[in-house]
């Protein structure tokens, strides 16, 4: 008798996943959580398989959260970074994948600076293909994450308020937060200067003002992003001092949210940009918290994947 | 004497008005006479057999890149002709973006010498300014001398108003028109798909509508002013549409063209990251799409064209963003106008081969266009019911990044005749 090998599955967007399996993945990050706070923080359930970190962009946070999380799940983890830049010029990406895939990887977790990446790959390769954020397009991990860190304290997304307060236009973590929390009932807010909301936004089943006070008005979750200081050279805003007058997300707009607001950010956070200093330390803040939550959900998802699985 | 006859097909010429079922007598690469049925011919006549087919005179295309010199990787001269006779095109006008650039007598010469050898007419498009680059003007006059039929500097467009007011006013001496690939990069740059719904799900960075429009704008402007022709390449968008539509209604020099691509896909085809849907100026939105269909029936677009722009396969297996912009149409024009404007009923064979030949033909003051008794025997013979599926196979120019690929078109080319001799089809 022979047992039929599970198809490979790939992670590049939200879209990858039903509403089934997102709740499943956050329940079983659960237990693996609570693997991360014994004494011996590993389990078996992926040995003998091997994950590829493919970063192609810098990357400090997204990478170690991986990286933990395979190695927790006694995989053996492959490091390879590359910057785009050089990638322009030498050995195309097919190649480089294709190369790493005859040493028999099983996952490819992918980082690039360019929006499609991920799946490019996935066209090339057998193994399953875990987006790790590819340009402005999509970044699902993130939103695993900080969907988890919202189930854990609110215990579900229906009916919640969650306002998204920044650079929206750049970023690939507000796409895929956008299509997890509003396919599971809750109502996104999006707020930020108006060069920096993309066209069609308000397409995605959300609601935009530029108005913070409004954005933050009775919210369960306030997630701030990172505004990048080359914004102000493009072009986009006229100066940093300005925006944080506009959109800064501080104690007395924060008094405006629901009393249990959670406080949310994927990091690095600019201290006194799009976030005053004493907030993002505050009992709000859940910004710590999200990143331990990172290796917790990245793991629950690497065992989704591939774990389990027999030959 | 070299003598074919051609039997039995429905002759659709709209230089003359003709749809009907009548024989063909070629003459020494002239049609010698269009009658209903011609029966008296030499035992030396070759005669094809058109039945059931539309017999047309040889498309033209107005826009395409044969990459030769310099590109000879993606097409050259020889297999970009070989293309375009299997897609039914008898000439074609090639642009001067190849390397070095076809702004000068001597790249002139060497297109037209190459061109002579080809499968079919080829004229070359000089540039407007020397190498591309928006500043000084190319030696226009020398290359007319040369056999250039217009000038254009797609792929780029000049920015600074100033020069396009000298490349108008220069012109004007010499009756030849200038072909605009209106894009503002001020506007456009770093951009990858249309701005809008789906590059904002796709995080790809956008080419806005208006990086076209406002240098179409501009540049009516400047042709109203010094009474100077423009032909805009490849239009792309409903607004720049309606702005033309005001600008001609006001009876000024203005023409254009839409692409097939552009008449058929759109925006949204784009959402898987296919890099074989990408180029410029972007597919836009189904609104858009549907302007140009309407345009493109009514008139207001003057012609079809191809803007067939071959890229290696390498080349597009890249990341979206840093896979070129282009895709390849001779192949594919045709087929993709009769399954989606003549089977659809859309548009007449008679509208068709307006856009494909007759009117080219008088847009850039060329012979052909035309199967009237006298003019020049280029002929496209059309099996309009066979069925084809676009491949990397069944297309054989040297690059294959078609947007219709692994689509099933209609409509067969049979025959392909240049001056009298057949170039495309079985002997």
């Amino acid at each position: 008798m022979t047992v039929k090998a599970k198809a490979v599955r790939h992670l590049i967007t939200m879209d990858d996943l039903t509403n089934d399996e997102i709740i499943m993945i956050l329940e079983e990050a659960k237990s693996f959580k609570e693997v991360l706070g014994r004494d011996i923080k590993k389990v078996p359930a992926l040995r003998g398989k091997t994950v590829v970190l493919l970063f192609f962009e810098a990357s400090t946070r997204t990478k170690i959260s991986f990286e933990l999380a395979a190695k927790r799940l006694s995989a053996d983890v492959v490091n390879f970074s590359a910057s785009t830049s050089s990638l322009k010029k030498s050995e195309s990406l097919k190649d480089t994948v294709r190369t790493l895939e005859a040493m028999a990887a099983d996952v490819f977790v992918m980082r690039h600076s360019y929006p499609g990446s991920a799946q490019l790959v996935a066209k090339y390769i057998k193994g399953a293909v875990l987006n790790g954020g590819d340009g402005a397009h999509s970044h699902p991990t993130q939103a695993l994450l900080d969907m988890y860190t919202i189930y854990e304290k609110k215990g579900g997304f229906k009916g919640l308020k969650v306002a998204i307060i920044g650079d929206i236009k750049h970023s690939r973590v507000v796409r895929s937060n956008i299509e997890g929390l509003t396919r599971l009932g809750a109502e996104v807010v999006l707020c930020g200067p108006s060069t920096l909301l993309p066209r069609y936004i308000e397409k995605f089943n959300v609601s935009v003002t530029y108005n913070v006070e409004e954005a933050i008005t009775d919210a369960d979750v306030v997630m701030g992003l990172r505004i990048q200081f080359e914004r102000q050279k493009q072009g986009l805003l006229p100066t940093i001092l300005e925006y944080a007058q506009f959109f800064q997300i501080n104690r007395e707009r924060l008094s405006l949210a629901k009393p249990d607001v959670l406080l949310m950010h994927p990091g690095p956070i600019n201290r006194g940009v799009e976030i005053e200093s004493e907030v993002a330390d505050s009992v709000y803040s859940v910004i710590d918290e999200q990143v331990t939550n990172g290796v917790a959900v990245r793991m629950s998802l690497l065992y989704f994947l591939v774990g389990g699985k027999d030959e | 004497m070299n003598k074919l006859l051609i039997k039995n097909g429905r002759v659709v010429d709209p230089s003359s008005n003709t749809n009907k079922n009548l024989d063909i007598l070629i003459e020494n690469g002239i049609v010698k006479k269009v009658r209903k049925k011609i029966t008296r011919v030499t035992k030396s006549t070759k005669v094809l057999d058109a039945k059931g087919c539309i017999v047309s005179p040889g498309l033209i295309d107005a826009h395409t890149h044969l990459r030769d010199p310099g590109y000879e990787d993606k097409e050259d001269i020889y297999s970009g002709t070989a293309a375009a006779v299997k897609g039914g095109f008898t000439t074609v006008l090639c642009m001067p973006n190849t390397e070095p650039v076809l702004d000068s007598v001597s790249s002139i010469r060497y297109v037209v010498e190459k061109g002579k050898e080809s499968f079919c007419k080829v004229y070359p498009i000089g540039a407007i300014t020397k190498n591309l680059e928006g500043k000084e003007l190319a030696e226009t006059g020398r290359m007319m001398m040369e056999g250039i039929v217009a000038v254009s500097d797609d792929g780029n467009c000049i920015q600074n108003s100033a020069i396009m007011r000298n490349a108008l006013e220069y012109l004007k001496m010499f009756n030849l028109k200038l072909i605009e690939h209106a894009e503002d990069y001020n506007l456009s740059k770093g951009g990858q798909v249309n701005e809008g719904y789906v590059s904002t799900a796709l995080g790809l960075p956008g080419i806005p509508s208006i990086s076209e429009t406002v240098i179409v704008a501009r540049d009516i402007l400047l042709s109203e002013y010094f009474d100077a022709p423009v032909h805009f390449a490849h239009i792309s968008s409903k607004r720049t549409l309606e702005i033309l539509k005001t600008a001609k209604k006001k009876k000024l020099k203005i023409t254009c063209e839409v692409t097939p691509h552009h008449l058929i896909f759109n925006e949204n085809d784009i959402m898987g990251f296919d890099s074989n849907l990408k180029m410029k100026p972007p597919l836009r939105t189904e609104a858009d799409r549907r302007a140009l269909e309407a345009g493109f029936k009514d008139g207001v677009i003057d012609i079809l064209a191809t803007d067939h722009a071959p890229h290696r396969i390498d080349e597009k297996e890249r990341e979206f963003s840093l896979a070129p912009f282009g895709v390849v149409g001779l192949e594919t024009a045709l087929s993709a106008m009769v399954k989606y404007f003549i089977k659809t009923k859309k548009m007449t064979w008679m509208e068709i081969i307006d856009r494909m030949s007759t009117r080219p033909a008088e847009l850039f003051d060329l012979e052909g266009g035309s199967l009237m008794e006298g003019a020049p025997a280029d002929v496209t013979v059309i099996h309009p019911g066979c069925k084809w599926v676009v491949n990397t196979e069944t297309l054989i120019g040297k690059s294959k990044n078609s947007p219709f690929l692994n689509m099933e078109l209609e409509g067969c080319v049979l025959w392909t005749i240049v001056d009298g001799n057949i170039v495309y089809g079985q002997e």
